[in-house]
């Protein structure tokens, strides 16, 4: 039997078979947002701050729910439960998908003490399931996240992304109404004072 | 409770080696038959470690084991401090294993309790383990047990 060393575990066994701490030495573990976030390399800067109009809401281009646990049975059980919700609060799910489950396996041996030939398979299954909503309100959002978390199962977790809608800034200035496309200081002005 | 399995520490020693079948056929939560067959077991007990899953769950439940859960030193050291605590406290009171469920950061605890004593005082020890726990672990704490009359309905099967 080869050693177990980390480059081991990654060429001989399947990508889905890794354990994630030989996969990602660097970070153990991360949340979908934080991985998506490194992926889109989206800098850590503030948010800007714009004026919006008093009374008026945040909007919501699209709103996932995503839902880990344990247990299929419970995962389905709360999926009737959201639908449930979601037809009282009138907005209904674009889409509720089942990505594939993971398994975390563990290869550890069988006895205490010698008998290397004999080893135990155990696995950690991690089931998701995903909720889509498109186009709400910041109001209704919030209030439908509220409701769904406060009756979240033990042993269930939830990550919640949403793409929100933000308007367009007054000193952005689209390429066709400007006079000329060279970039100084002085050009900047002009372009300003003719738009 | 009655251990029939009995451990011995020169069971792998490197000059005696033993070979009877009680001390080195033995296997993590499977008790072995009695000649008279009565020891007792719950149904919890009678489900072996490998039925977790199928007929058997766990006694916590936590995210901290799911892709990008946290927390999971901790959860396992203040699961450790609970059980520990709450036998000490409740003294041969409770019948089954305590169960521990954590919901966003509450945690609340069941199980199985006898009715022993004076429902008052019953009723103090749940005041008492609510406040504690909670002063200690800095979380809420709160208990939602269900009172049997006595141990033996809680037997399933004799081993």
């Amino acid at each position: 039997m080869l050693a177990r060393t980390v480059f081991n575990q990654i060429f001989l066994f399947k990508p889905s078979q890794i354990p994630v701490s030989a996969l990602s030495l660097n970070y153990r573990s991360i949340t979908t947002a934080a991985r998506l976030k490194k992926q889109l390399k989206i800098p850590s800067t503030p948010r800007p701050h714009i004026e919006r109009p008093a009374g008026s809401d945040e909007l919501y281009k699209r709103l996932c729910v995503e839902v880990r646990g344990h247990d299929p049975a419970v995962l389905e059980s709360y999926e009737r439960f959201v639908r449930l919700v979601s037809t009282e609060l009138d907005i209904q799910p674009v889409n509720i998908e089942n990505p594939p489950f993971f398994t975390e396996r563990w290869t550890l041996l069988r006895s205490k003490f010698a008998k290397k030939k004999y080893w135990r398979e155990y696995e950690i299954r991690t089931y998701y399931k995903k909720f889509h909503f498109k186009h709400l309100t910041g109001s209704t959002a919030d209030t439908f996240l509220e409701y769904v978390q406060r009756n979240l199962p033990e042993g269930i977790m939830m990550i919640v992304e949403r793409i929100r809608l933000e308007p367009f800034r007054d000193n952005l200035v689209s390429p066709s109404s400007s006079s000329s496309s060279t970039t100084t200081s002085d050009n900047n002005s002009e372009q300003q004072e003719n738009s | 409770m009655r251990c029939y399995l009995s451990t011995s520490s020169i069971l792998h020693s490197w000059f005696v080696k033993l070979t009877n079948v009680t001390q080195v056929n033995t296997e993590a939560g499977i008790p072995k038959h009695t000649r008279k067959r009565n020891y007792p077991l719950t149904y919890e007990q009678r489900q072996f470690p490998k039925l977790i899953g199928h007929t058997k769950t766990w006694n916590t439940f936590n995210t901290s084991n799911l892709r990008d859960g946290k927390r999971k030193a901790e959860i396992v050291r203040d699961d450790l401090f609970l059980r520990q605590f709450i036998y000490g406290t409740w003294h041969s009171l409770f019948a089954s294993e305590l169960i521990i469920k954590r919901r966003h950061n509450m945690i609340i605890l069941s199980g199985l309790v006898t009715r022993t004593i004076h429902p008052r005082r019953m009723y103090f020890l749940i005041g008492y383990t609510e406040e504690i726990l909670s002063a200690l672990l800095k979380t809420p704490v709160k208990m939602e047990i269900q009172t049997i009359d006595s141990k033996d309905d809680v037997i399933f099967t004799y081993w």
